[in-house]
């Protein structure tokens, strides 16, 4: 794993079939990512297996469509159409045999708002991914300091609660800060799709 | 999902949002750099490295030092090694009393401690750059391109900087003390800084000994215990004596020093300690003119040097700001010319007087002796003075010379042509004026130049009464902003368009309404010009009518009639203001120069002044309505041969003044 953000964009490395390594890989963290676009619009436990299968095929399939060159074209958008488009289809087709639909609500809601939440989920995953590693380089002390101030702590609260001095406080916070900001990037340069 | 965990990365079992806002965040490059800081901040124990001696005086050392905080070299002053602990006050006083100056031209003091050997510093701006004393040996070396690079001009650009710091500084109440060339840093970029404020003193502290701040010797090296503190040369007579006596005048007077450092490249006096001292006490300053006269230094500049540097305190500038406004005035034409006008005159005068020690304020007691001496063949000598600015004339009419203008320095050659029509304008306004705006065309352009030259030529269309031109070669100066009430009712009468003709007096007197007062001074020479070229006397009169009431300032008068024939001006009605006191020259120019007055009668005015009387040098004066109750009603003896007053209306103490100076005529 110490090399991982060093290899080529997972999504273009996934679309050779000879690498099955990058497709497990692959698999692995889209299927983690649809499960959290899941629970976020209601898909039930029991049909979520088949059309997490459906949607991971597509992905696959369809990464070499995804055009960044495009204006206004970005990895988070497109990946959402493609999920609401797959989500809809898979709905509409077992429309008459799942009356469990109604409670997911998917007709009441807009696309652009349901694209939203994929997008917003796409961003909490990957950042929620770059807090793991960001695990790996900090001690406890460290990761409380970043907690208390995603929590809008002062310094000097922060300071007094930790009883430490004000400054270390600052320094350890700007460190996490900018390890994080840097952890973000190279996720995203991994998981997206970049030309 | 948990096998997959060790080769991947795990999602946290909850999801936090909070965190997505790092999604598209932009990385703030400056993060890792400030967390660096953070990092050097706290660990820094040695602030300062990289230290090396730069100077060393009396009782200082500065240093070169890295300053680790602010990441950049500064300049660092420590005590000696053998400066003991009483040292230690005066010395943190130093830096305090510096610190609390915010000015552009005065050293910044950055920090202010105790080192780990807990000896006090101070650290502040750090320049690269020659001192002005470096640029002035320089200068007389003729070393590399520094005469190039420091014309007259940059020159006085960077004295009057030095004037702005000590005019800020007496504002707070501090004198520096020791203003000299060897303080002032000139940096690479022409920055200007005013340093070393070690003798410096809160003006209250020569009164009360016990609080003075920065007391005892130690700061100065030359400073001998018990003598003068201070640099020979530089410091004021005054101070000599008396330390007591030191105030504002002695900064005057040591700024009137470093102005003669600059214009001759010399010190201003020269000898041991003890003959500079002695000729500091004296008076005995030779005046810059005649110290280099190869450098041909202009006269106002000379007048200047010696003004600030008079030995009686009471006859050098009453403030740093109004030397240096004269030297502004000097550098930019617009308002000086009329006050340079009348030298010649005003020299002539001087010979013609007996009485020579109350007229001359802004002389120095050598340049009186030097013109007691002269006395006994003044007329002789007038007639030289005469000769040379002839002579001038002549050099420049021959072609060759006029050929060479365009290839000779800018700078001296607009130097000469103002020194020229200063001293011409007078005797020959129309010829001098219209030579010199000849002149002005062939001298090359050069950046260090062209506002002077522009301003100069603006100043003469303005004379010429070619306002629209005067604007023109105004708006290339320094600007509106410079002159705000100037440019204002300049283009208040642009509908004007010279032709070659004297202008419409509506014109000028709507400019002159529209100038509201300011640059009156401008106008006597406006009207010496008018004189020679307007055709119609009565219109003529009109104008000096104009200038008149706008430089007294009243909207109407009862009466103003001239009499050719008889040569007389009746003026009924409240005026004080007949003629101006151009300070750099202490010549008064009257206000009727152009009407060749022999008789003036006032009637009808209530705030007659006699000392805004001077220099109309009449036949008669009618004060006959007059009260004249007062001794500053009493006129000086080269405004009129007589002075007619009325028995009931003068007092006698009034009656006495008068008599003493000219004849009086009693009226019943």
């Amino acid at each position: 794993m110490e090399d991982w953000n060093t290899r080529k964009s997972l999504l273009l490395r996934a679309s050779n079939p000879n690498d099955h390594e990058a497709f497990e890989e692959f698999v692995y963290y889209y299927k983690n990512f649809i499960n959290m676009v899941f629970s976020k619009l209601g898909v039930s436990e029991s049909q979520s297996g088949d059309l997490r299968q459906d949607l991971l095929l597509k992905l696959w399939k369809d990464i070499g469509k995804f055009d960044s060159e495009r204006k206004n074209s970005n990895f988070r958008g497109w990946l959402s159409v493609v999920i609401r488009h797959e989500v809809y289809r898979f709905y509409k087709k077992n429309k008459k045999e799942n009356e469990a639909l109604a409670s997911v609500q998917l007709d009441s809601r807009s696309e652009s708002e349901v694209d939203k939440i994929i997008e917003g989920e796409w961003k909490a995953y990957v950042t929620n991914l770059a807090i793991t590693k960001l695990k790996e380089h900090f001690d406890g002390n460290a990761m409380e300091i970043f907690q208390m101030t995603l929590a809008g702590k002062s310094g000097t609260e922060i300071a007094e609660k930790l009883q430490m001095a004000e400054n270390s406080v600052y320094v350890v916070r700007s460190r996490v800060k900018a390890r994080f900001q840097s952890e973000v990037r190279q996720l995203r340069s991994y998981l997206e799709y970049e030309s | 999902m948990s096998s997959d965990s060790d080769k991947y990365i795990s999602l946290p079992d909850e999801i936090d949002y909070r965190v997505s806002d790092f999604y598209d965040m932009d990385e703030d490059l400056r993060n890792e750099e400030a967390t660096r800081l953070y990092d050097e901040f706290s660990n820094s124990k040695k602030r300062y490295t990289d230290v090396s001696e730069i100077a060393s005086g009396g009782m200082k050392r500065i240093f070169r030092a890295f300053d680790q905080k602010t990441a950049r070299y500064v300049a660092m002053a420590e005590l000696k090694e053998d400066m003991n602990e009483d040292a230690y006050a005066p010395f943190l006083a130093e830096a305090r009393l510096t610190a609390a100056l915010h000015h552009p031209n005065i050293i910044k003091i950055h920090d202010i401690d105790f080192n780990e050997d807990e000896k006090p510093y101070f650290t502040m701006d750090l320049k690269l750059g020659d001192s002005l004393a470096d640029i002035v040996r320089k200068l007389n070396e003729n070393q590399g391109d520094y005469r190039i690079t420091y014309s007259l001009e940059k020159l006085l650009d960077i004295f009057i900087k030095i004037c702005d710091a000590v005019s800020y500084s007496h504002s707070q109440g501090i004198l520096h003390l020791d203003i000299k060339p060897e303080n002032v840093q000139v940096g690479e970029y022409g920055e200007v800084l005013l340093c070393d404020w070690g003798l410096a003193r809160f003006k209250e502290d020569t009164h009360k000994k016990e609080t003075e701040l920065l007391d005892n010797e130690f700061l100065n090296g030359q400073t001998v215990m018990g003598k003068v503190r201070g640099t020979p040369g530089f410091m004021a007579p005054e101070v000599i004596y008396d330390k007591k006596k030191r105030s504002e005048k002695s900064d005057i007077y040591s700024l009137g020093a470093l102005l003669y450092s600059l214009l001759t490249r010399l010190p201003p006096l020269e000898g041991n300690t003890e003959d500079i001292l002695l000729k500091t006490v004296k008076g005995e300053v030779v005046p810059p003119i005649k110290r280099s006269p190869e450098l041909s230094i202009p006269n106002s500049l000379n007048a200047v040097v010696l003004k600030a540097m008079s030995l009686d305190k009471s006859e050098r500038y009453s403030s740093v700001s109004s030397m240096a406004e004269d030297v502004k005035k000097f550098l930019y034409g617009f308002s000086t010319s009329a006050e340079n006008a009348g030298l010649i005159k005003e020299i002539s005068l001087f010979y013609k007087r007996n009485k020579l020690v109350s007229i001359i304020s802004g002389i120095s007691v050598l340049m009186l002796i030097v013109f007691i001496l002269l006395l006994d063949n003044s007329r002789r000598k007038e007639k030289n003075l005469r000769q040379i600015a002839e002579n001038n004339f002549q050099k420049y009419k021959s072609e060759k010379e006029v050929a060479d203008l365009s290839l000779r320095d800018p700078s001296a050659v607009i130097n000469e042509l103002k020194e020229y029509y200063h001293a011409n304008f007078l005797t020959k306004p129309k010829e001098t004026l219209d030579y010199v705006m000849k002149m002005l065309e062939r001298v090359k352009l050069s950046n260090k130049t062209a506002i002077l030259l522009y301003e100069f030529k603006g100043d003469l269309h303005f004379v010429r009464q070619e306002f629209d031109l005067a604007l023109l070669e105004l708006k290339k100066g320094r600007g509106e902003f410079e002159n705000r009430a100037l440019f204002k009712a300049l283009n208040s009468i642009t509908d004007y368009k010279s032709d070659g003709k004297p202008a419409p007096v509506e014109v000028i007197k709507k400019l002159i309404k529209n100038l509201d007062g300011q640059y009156i001074e401008q106008f006597p020479r406006l009207l010496m010009y008018d004189k020679k070229i307007r055709t119609n006397p009565e219109e003529h009169v009109e104008l000096v009518k104009s200038v008149f009431k706008a430089a007294n300032k009243v909207p109407s008068l009862e009466k103003f009639e001239y009499d050719r024939n008889t040569k007389t001006l009746l003026i009924s009605g409240n005026s004080d203001t007949f003629s101006f006191l151009y300070k750099m020259y202490n010549s008064h120019v009257s206000l009727f120069e152009t009407l060749e007055l022999d008789h003036l009668k006032l009637t009808n005015n209530k705030i007659f002044h006699a000392k805004r009387f001077y220099g109309l040098k009449l036949k008669t004066v009618d004060l006959r309505s007059i009260k004249l109750h007062s001794p500053r009603q009493v006129i000086s003896q080269d405004v009129a041969d007589r002075i007619i007053v009325s028995k009931d209306l003068i007092k006698p103490n009034v009656l006495e003044a008068l008599k003493k100076n000219s004849e009086v005529i009693i009226q019943p």
